[in-house]
């Protein structure tokens, strides 16, 4: 399929990325989503209909096991490399309510 | 003292205590290291200890381990509780880990020691270690001036320059393969699901895979029979019998049947590299081997499909890193998202962001059916192919990279230059099958040129006996590149 690289598509992509690039990153990864869409493409010709795709290259099967507690990491060592914490909590920005209430991501576009 | 093997006998039969065994060890890094910037950082102190409890507990006669005392390296993206674990990334700058992965329990178990973490590309993204946002840029010990090859170009450097450590690498589309090929080490990429991967930093889950970068195959063999085997923790390691390794590489090569892929030495392969791997196979017919061409027609798509398909899962993965829980956060964010977007844009590298973005696109509505699924069919493909090979054939001979090492700062501003030296290595990945890559020959500018071995499936222990045919045959791995911590003599 031949697709347009445009900056709307590159700011779309970085908001689903969650990653706030600069105008100069924009145009670099532009220019790179250009040459690499050419180079992956290399294989759309290739007729794979009746291929099953392989997502796990081994004979992957659901593993059990039995449902036992166990032991898990101290408090202190979970929170001992939260950037902020408070007590037993992670510190993060208000989520909801007021008016931070911000844009998590259900975008909903993700396959 | 010499080799892996001998440092462990010496230590075995007590001529040694594991208290000079890392103070060698330790010296030696610190001898190279201001010339390479292979490793992030030392646990002198940490060790010291370690080895002197062992050395304790030898004395009393306790049962410490088939490997007491043996120094051991850890790339930056395997959890260690000493010290950080970074994978090279701002991002991860100050992470500590609260545990250790399972390959370095079991080390600690056998009675190793970890003694360094070795510097990576971030993330293990890249072929040379420039890509590394914390250390710069690895050297070779064949020369300075050039790349030790990547990602776990740090472990490949020591593996070359220094002697008697375990190097603990990482393998998601060459990573342990092609810096061996580089800096002259045996670099041991198992099968997918041979050795447990918890604790190892997720790049791309599918294809990752952890092994080690040595002096010889013998030394992996060891090293292998240790970290091998089902771990529960880790859903995707193979409850199979781990054979011993060490015996299985006694044999020889007589009477197996080699192929090799007439796609394997494309155009514009390196003539050099192409001579000298043609040389090496013919080693083979000598020893008894019985040598065909054999063709894996799906290879041509297999890089375009790597790069698509590793961008895709490291996408997935590094999703985790948003500033919230662990790594680096940006400050004074707004809301939610610009916490999320900042913490990711200020602490990952451009190459990291370049896969995540190229791998968010690929994976999202609209693009998912033309873009992954089809890579995941070409991948099916190209798993067929060497289905078909190894009913012919026990393994396959080819080049592990295209060119040799090449000048720092040449093909870092291209990535796709820089990809493109991955293209005999990611099929291994793609295919789930194991690989080994070691020297055969050197260019006429004196730098290592490696040759590669594929296996079925979990028969890790038949190309380990043929990379050690050839070694009792030949001297190359014997060669001692310029820069290294010992005086005179051979490697190992």
């Amino acid at each position: 399929m031949s697709i347009e690289i445009t900056d709307d598509l590159v700011k779309h992509v970085a908001r689903l990325s969650r990653l706030a690039i600069s105008s100069d990153e924009a145009r670099a990864i532009k220019a790179h989503f250009q040459k690499i869409l050419a180079y992956i493409s290399a294989f759309q010709s290739l007729e794979t209909r009746e291929v099953d795709p392989t997502f796990f290259s081994m004979e992957a099967s659901n593993v059990y096991r039995e449902d036992q507690p166990r032991s898990s990491l101290r408090l202190e060592e979970v929170l001992k490399n939260a950037p902020q914490s408070s007590g037993p909590y992670f510190v993060v920005p208000r989520i909801v309510g007021g008016e931070a209430e911000s844009d998590t991501g259900r975008e909903g576009e993700s396959a | 003292m010499t080799g892996l093997l001998e440092l462990r006998d010496a230590l075995k039969s007590r001529k040694l205590k594991a208290v000079e065994s890392v103070g060698e060890a330790i010296r030696q890094i610190k001898q190279v290291d201001p010339s390479l910037h292979a490793v992030s950082q030392t646990f002198e102190e940490e060790a010291t200890r370690k080895a002197e409890e062992i050395d304790r507990r030898l004395a009393k006669g306790e049962e410490v381990g088939p490997l007491a005392g043996v120094p051991f390296t850890a790339k930056d993206n395997i959890c260690t509780c000493w010290g950080t674990t970074t994978a090279a990334s701002r991002i991860l700058q100050s992470y500590r880990a609260p545990y250790d992965a399972t390959v370095v329990s079991r080390l600690n178990d056998a009675g190793a020691i970890c003694v360094a973490k070795t510097n990576m590309d971030e993330f293990g993204m890249g072929s040379s270690t420039e890509n590394s946002a914390l250390v710069g840029p690895t050297r070779n010990p064949w020369k300075t001036t050039h790349v030790p090859g990547g990602s776990s170009g740090g472990a490949a450097a020591l593996a070359a320059s220094t002697r008697g450590m375990i190097h603990l690498g990482s393998d998601t589309g060459g990573s342990i393969r092609q810096p061996a090929a580089y800096c002259a080490a045996t670099g041991m990429k198992p099968s997918y699901g041979r050795v447990s991967r918890f604790g190892l930093l997720a790049f791309a889950s599918s294809l990752d895979q952890i092994g080690v970068l040595q002096a010889n195959a013998a030394e992996c063999a060891l090293a292998l029979e240790v970290i091998s085997g089902r771990d529960d923790m880790d859903s995707t390691s193979v409850d199979r019998p781990v054979p011993s390794y060490t015996n299985e590489i006694e044999g020889g090569a007589r009477g197996l049947k080699i192929g090799v892929p007439k796609e394997y030495f494309p155009e514009g392969i390196d003539p050099e590299v192409s001579e000298n791997v043609k040389r090496g196979i013919e080693t083979y017919r000598k020893l008894g081997a019985e040598v065909k061409e054999v063709s894996l027609p799906h290879t041509l798509y297999a890089n375009p499909t790597y790069v698509l398909i590793s961008a895709a899962e490291a996408s997935s993965n590094l999703a985790r890193y948003d500033g919230a829980h662990y790594g680096y956060r940006a400050s004074s964010p707004e809301d939610l998202f610009d916490l999320y977007s900042r913490s990711r844009v200020e602490g990952f590298g451009p190459e990291v962001k370049r896969r995540i973005m190229v791998g968010t696109f690929v994976l999202s509505a609209g693009y998912y059916d033309a873009f992954y699924h089809k890579a995941c069919k070409v991948r099916k493909l190209i798993r067929e192919d060497f289905e078909a090979v190894f009913r012919e054939v026990d393994v396959v001979i080819c080049p592990t990279s295209p060119v040799p090492a090449f000048p720092i700062g040449e093909k870092i501003d291209d990535p796709l230059k820089l990809y493109a030296v991955d293209i005999l290595t990611v099929t291994a990945n793609l295919a789930s099958v194991p690989g080994v890559s070691f020297p055969c020959g050197f260019t006429r500018g004196g730098l290592p040129i490696g040759l590669q071995i594929y296996g079925r499936p979990f028969e890790d222990g038949t190309i380990l006996r043929l990379a050690k045919a050839f070694q009792d045959e030949t001297s190359y791995h014997l060669r001692a590149p310029p820069l290294k911590a010992w005086g005179d003599g051979a490697r190992a």
